[in-house]
């Protein structure tokens, strides 16, 4: 089974003359040796020093795909397509000095292929993250595929979006939060024992602050309109953002 | 010492006078707002520095990056962040630990360069830190609750985050952002310090419809980079703050962003009430080597053809200095501080650059000083004393890769590779040298076998204070450079050494801590460098008891 993977991993990774190492080094070149982090041809940069750490070819595959939790190693899996995963990994493994001849071609997950996106879509995905858009994008107050801040409800399980449900949003959830005097438009974070936190909606973003519960007086009918926060957008961009969030929801 | 009683009688005479020199307590990142990183205290001195003794050592707990930090300390008490955003309150003259605030990054975060902090911000009953993901943060100075958080830009987004000290400017904390290896478009922000609300973003790249647009070619603009990551300066008189801008996206090619690139590599002077800008000052147009304008401002008064002056001096990362005035962005001066130098041979009567040696694309260019940088982020000092500058400067080269790159969101992008290398007729090292701030003309010049990566203190006890990679913080004459006293810490230093005084003691606080983004670079160089332990431990000195 290894012999049978293996011959297919030279026969379909060579382009010829090349062998996957030596393509995986122009890989590395532009994904790992960059800037700060492995160092050209893995001599250390900020990042760990590759040469001569005898590396276990499914072990630094995971480390490729997925990155390294709290550290600065992202996960490629995105980034990269599967030829190239592999053949970076022939050359970290082979720079290594560990055995390529265990490398298999074949992706140990299944997230390299990834469902392709409708053109209107993927518009409404741009308009939603648009870093132009500065603080007054959707993603300011709203998470999507691990992007963005969970301060707003979670809209992967909302459906049926138009361009003016979208605009309404749901103002009556915002509360009218008064602590000492001042006054704002707010939601509750988290209360725990004698202290509450509250999201503050008063300007983009949002601020999360802290107070004494005994401090703090909750009451309905805050002067905040989600049409307002969204008024960056056009009815155009709406309509995209509204389909970005239908295929969301469907998938 | 004179300088101190000078300043204490002067101080109730001008109200408007705002000092430049700390005295008992280290308030602000730099210092002061002006950042000379001088302290008016003299109790140690160059005649009994030999006696210095550790007071005390506070471990963090968590070496991981070291420990980059500049402590802030305020009626005795220190404030020191840690790697991973971690707050210590601790008793300035016992080492005990006062409160702790810990701080939780979402699980499976992925950090961008690392994970240390290089310190916080007082005021309004509150200390401040920039987060690793983005996040500032204030928390209640006597407790370390947290107050009040709020997010910068999401960091998974824009590849970007806050490693530099926030600077607190009246009612506003004020904050740039990393990032300026990433396709993005840098900005600094102000937040109103009591509440966390955004009062203002001022972005370095200028976007359409707005003034010097138009030095960037087609959307270069929208990642063009330009971090602002590291502190600003605040001069209360004329009301601006000073912010050094990075480098522009990507950092070795240049083929996409044809043009100046403004705001990058430059020093901006803006209102601080509305962020506005009053003057700017490019040191680096269309940057292809990665040399930031990044570091501390100094702002200092001095004597130009016989007029005073309130000048501003920034080094550069290409081992440059920049001298201008503060009211007008003038430019004054020009010179480097290293000798190996070959990116630029240096700047006109106006400050323009001359004789570039830019990296060709598909080719190897040997370029000096390398990327760590002529000098890297750790501070100078300027003594308002001895009218000196006490800077570090690093001798080393690289050979630099440029590559053509095609900009992702957030993700890497940096147009290249580079090996660094000794220079062509010496061997790499580094060296502590007191300056004419002026003229460039070096006084005395203590050398080390190893790049110096930590700030430098002075002190009107006539002493200058460093550490090295070996983990020796040391004491030299301000006068002379001669070495006075050392001090083995047991791990590299690479933050930043601050004075103090409790009930008339002084006290000499350096955190000892190996581990960043140039210490990779630096085994590249210095193989043995690999083996240079973490460390993450504030040390904390004063002279014995009886011979005050």
């Amino acid at each position: 089974m290894r012999l049978f993977l293996l011959s297919i991993a030279v026969s379909a990774l060579s382009v010829v003359g090349q062998e996957p190492s030596e393509m995986g080094a122009k890989v590395f070149r532009l994904s790992c040796a960059q800037g700060y982090c492995h160092g050209s041809g893995g001599t250390q940069g900020r990042a760990p020093k590759l040469i001569g750490q005898v590396y276990d070819a499914a072990a630094v595959r995971k480390i490729i795909e997925n990155g390294v939790a709290g550290t600065g190693m992202p996960g490629f899996k995105e980034r990269l397509n599967a030829e190239q995963l592999t053949n970076v990994l022939y050359y970290v493994v082979k720079i290594s000095g560990g055995d390529t001849a265990k490398i298999n071609t074949g992706s140990s997950s299944a997230a390299a292929a990834g469902k392709a996106m409708p053109p209107e879509v993927a518009k409404g995905k741009a308009a939603f993250f648009e870093a132009l858009k500065g603080v007054h994008r959707c993603s300011t107050c709203h998470a999507l595929e691990d992007v963005g801040l969970a301060v707003g409800p979670n809209l992967s399980v909302l459906r049926e979006f138009t361009t003016a449900s979208i605009r309404l949003g749901r103002d009556q959830t915002i509360r009218q939060v008064t602590v000492d005097g001042e006054v704002f438009p707010g939601m509750i974070a988290e209360q725990k024992g004698d202290w509450v936190k509250v999201y503050d909606l008063t300007v983009a973003p949002p601020v999360r602050r802290t107070f004494a519960k005994d401090r703090v007086n909750v009451s309905g009918g805050a002067n905040w309109k989600h049409s307002e926060a969204v008024k960056a957008y056009s009815d155009e961009d709406m309509q995209s953002v509204a389909a970005y969030l239908g295929w969301i929801a469907d998938r | 010492m004179y300088f101190g009683t000078c300043l204490l009688l002067a101080a109730p005479l001008l109200a408007q006078s705002v000092p430049s020199v700390t005295m008992a307590d280290w308030p602000h990142y730099g210092g002061t707002q002006h950042a000379l990183r001088h302290s008016g205290l003299s109790q140690v001195n160059a005649s009994n520095v030999k006696k210095l003794t550790p007071a005390f050592a506070f471990q963090t707990g968590d070496s991981d990056g070291g420990l980059q930090a500049t402590p802030i300390v305020l009626d005795g008490v220190i404030y020191l962040s840690s790697s991973h955003n971690h707050i210590f309150a601790i008793d300035g003259a016992t080492g005990r630990e006062i409160w702790k605030y810990t701080y939780l990054l979402p699980k499976g975060f992925t950090i961008f360069y690392g994970p240390w902090n290089r310190g916080v911000a007082a005021g309004h009953g509150m200390i401040y830190i920039g987060t690793l993901d983005n996040y500032v943060v204030a928390v209640d100075q006597k407790t370390g609750r947290e107050v009040w958080k709020v997010n910068i830009e999401d960091a998974n987004q824009c590849g970007c985050n806050i490693t530099a000290a926030p600077l607190v400017v009246k009612d506003k904390v004020i904050v740039g952002v990393t990032g300026g290896d990433s396709a993005h478009r840098g900005y600094i922000t102000a937040l109103n310090a009591t509440n966390g609300r955004q009062a203002w973003r001022f972005f370095t790249v200028p976007g359409p419809g707005e003034k010097h647009h138009d030095t960037w070619t087609g959307d270069s603009w929208k990642f063009g980079g330009g971090a602002a990551w590291m502190t600003g300066s605040y001069d209360a008189e004329l009301n601006l703050t000073y912010w050094s801008v990075g480098n522009p996206a990507a950092d070795f090619y240049g083929g996409n962003r044809k043009g100046d690139n403004l705001y990058t590599d430059c020093v901006i002077a803006l209102d601080a009430d509305t962020g506005t800008v009053k003057w700017y000052f490019q040191q680096v147009p269309h940057d292809v080597w990665d040399f930031d304008t990044a570091y501390e401002n100094i702002l200092f008064d001095g004597t130009v053809n016989g007029k005073p002056r309130k000048l501003l001096l920034n080094v550069n990362k290409g081992g440059m200095v920049f001298v201008n005035d503060r009211a007008t962005g003038e430019f004054i001066a020009g010179y480097p501080i290293v000798k190996n130098i070959n990116w630029a041979t240096g700047v006109d009567a106006k400050g323009n650059l001359i004789g570039r040696n830019e990296p060709k694309v598909g080719e190897t260019t040997f370029i000096c000083p390398a990327i760590g940088g002529g000098r890297s982020w750790n501070q100078a000092a300027y003594s308002p004393v001895s009218k000196m500058l006490f800077t570090t400067a690093i001798e080393w080269c690289q050979d630099v890769n440029a590559q053509a790159e095609e900009p992702s969101e957030g993700k890497t992008y940096f147009g290249g590779t580079f090996i660094p290398k000794h220079p062509r007729n010496d061997t790499a090292h580094s060296h502590l040298d007191a300056l004419d701030p002026i003229t460039g003309k070096v006084a005395w010049s203590y050398r080390s076998k190893y790049p110096l990566l930590a700030s430098v203190l002075s002190t009107s006890g006539g002493l200058v204070f460093s550490g090295d990679p070996e983990g020796n913080f040391f004491a030299l004459d301000a006068k002379t450079g001669k070495k006075l006293w050392q001090f083995q810490t047991g791990s590299g230093h690479r933050g930043s050494a601050v004075t103090y005084s409790i009930s008339g003691r002084q006290y000499i606080a350096t955190p000892s801590g190996w581990g960043s983004a140039v210490a990779g670079l630096v085994a590249q160089i210095w193989p043995e460098a690999e083996n240079f332990r973490n460390g993450s431990t504030l040390w904390v000195f004063a002279l014995p008891e009886e011979s005050k």
